[in-house]
């Protein structure tokens, strides 16, 4: 009880950690890590090895603490560095082949899925289901809210090549739940 | 390209999502975590390397310039040693010259010594006051050194007189018992008192002064000028009191 409450404050548990307490670390990392696999896993479809790439996570986020100002949210400049390592992990087994077509003037078409009745592992399946290349770009954009130009930095790949790699996983997902019979929705 | 309807929901469904991860990626993490230095331990490290540098480049600096700053005075020191010694040497010399003359004074030695450590002051790059108290403290050595010379030599000149006055005393007496003293029975004497001043070693024992060391450094052909010296002042010293004798008679 005495242990909890010392922990209490996340900013002293942060200073702990930081200083190399293996306690702190642990309750961090028991915090931290369940949401954190879940963002490897978006990019990662196999579970091990996004297990594996959140570890290699947590080791740069307990060894770079110091490093972090308290400008922003711990939980999100976790989940950027748990991005990064996905990425870096994908890069370096070479299963990003980003091409760089050109921007399909129907980019901003509208999609008409019907998704309302999706469960989380049935919509990890669908973009599990995309190349590489677009489910980076999909999962940045959609999900983690990266702007193209952030997107083009990390991946080192141009703005228009983000944009045309999100096109065409947005054409991909919307072909695989016509195939399942989904009804449309359209965009705001 | 804005997010559409189905983008938030995928949104809204995996941003909350939690995997939890298997028992062991803790202990994974952990042993990582060991082998691994964190950043802190890495810069401490750096740092630790940087200081040590410094500080030894510090120290070396310190000791390397303070020993060229003891050892430019040492070779100085030396050098007014060289000098001082050279100094005495002359003084001897000059000493020994005018042994019969008697005439040496403490002024003109002192003065010689003086010379030579005001001109390795002169020439000294820093003045410390350290090293101007030992050119002091050798300077008064070197005094008191001389000053024992000057007053050996002293010594020295009231033994030849006493010979003198010895050997005046002895041809008075002869004189007296009606004998006839030629040129060669004089020298005799005179020979006979040279040898005994030189065998008493005379000068060796009651000079408080390194002879031996002066000594050494003195060839064969000075030794014996010197013994021609210690005859001719025994000599002139005897005719001069002889003169002084046979004035007053008249």
């Amino acid at each position: 009880m005495k242990i909890i409450s010392f922990y209490k404050n996340e900013k002293q548990l942060i200073k702990k950690s930081a200083s190399g307490n293996r306690e702190a670390q642990q309750r961090l990392f028991a915090k931290y890590s369940p949401k954190m696999l879940g963002v490897c896993r978006q990019y990662i479809k196999d579970v091990h090895f996004a297990e594996d790439v959140m570890v290699d996570g947590f080791l740069k986020v307990f060894t770079n603490l110091d490093s972090f100002r308290h400008d922003g949210s711990f939980e999100g400049w976790i989940r950027r560095i748990m991005v990064r390592e996905s990425i870096s992990y994908l890069r370096r087994k070479q299963f990003v082949v980003y091409d760089d077509e050109v921007l399909d003037k129907n980019g901003n078409q509208n999609f008409s899925f019907s998704i309302s009745d999706m469960d989380v592992e049935h919509i990890q399946l669908l973009i599990d289901a995309l190349p590489d290349g677009y489910k980076t770009v999909f999962v940045m954009f959609a999900i983690e809210g990266y702007k193209h130009k952030e997107i083009s930095e990390l991946l080192d790949i141009s703005e228009n090549t983000s944009k045309s790699q999100l096109f065409k996983a947005r054409r991909m997902l919307q072909e695989k739940l016509k195939a399942q019979k989904s009804i449309g929705y359209g965009t705001e | 390209m804005a997010p559409n309807k189905f983008e938030k929901h995928i949104r809204k469904q995996l941003e909350g999502r939690e995997i939890e991860p298997t028992a062991n990626a803790w202990a994974n993490l952990s042993e990582k975590l060991d082998i691994a230095p964190s950043q802190k331990k890495r810069d401490y490290l750096w740092y630790g390397i940087a200081a040590s540098f410094i500080g030894i480049l510090i120290i070396s600096l310190l000791y390397f310039g303070l020993n060229d700053a003891e050892n430019l005075p040492a070779v100085q020191v030396v050098e007014i040693d060289e000098t001082i010694k050279e100094d005495i040497t002359n003084s001897e010399l000059i000493l020994e010259k005018n042994a019969n003359e008697g005439l040496v004074e403490k002024s003109k030695i002192k003065p010689l010594a003086k010379r030579g450590v005001k001109d390795v002051i002169k020439n000294q790059p820093l003045e410390l006051k350290g090293q101007i108290t030992s050119i002091k403290e050798k300077e008064a050595v070197v005094n008191l050194e001389l000053e024992k010379v000057v007053v050996a030599k002293d010594f020295k000149e009231e033994i030849i007189s006493a010979k003198i006055l010895e050997i005046v005393s002895k041809v008075d007496s002869l004189e007296q018992n009606n004998e006839v003293l030629t040129d060669v029975e004089v020298d005799k004497l005179l020979r006979d008192a040279q040898e005994e001043l030189l065998r008493d070693k005379l000068f060796k024992n009651n000079s408080s002064v390194d002879a031996m060391a002066l000594l050494k450094e003195v060839e064969v052909e000075l030794e014996q000028s010197f013994r021609d010296q210690i005859f001719q002042s025994l000599k002139t010293g005897f005719l001069k009191v002889r003169t002084a004798v046979a004035d007053r008679n008249n």
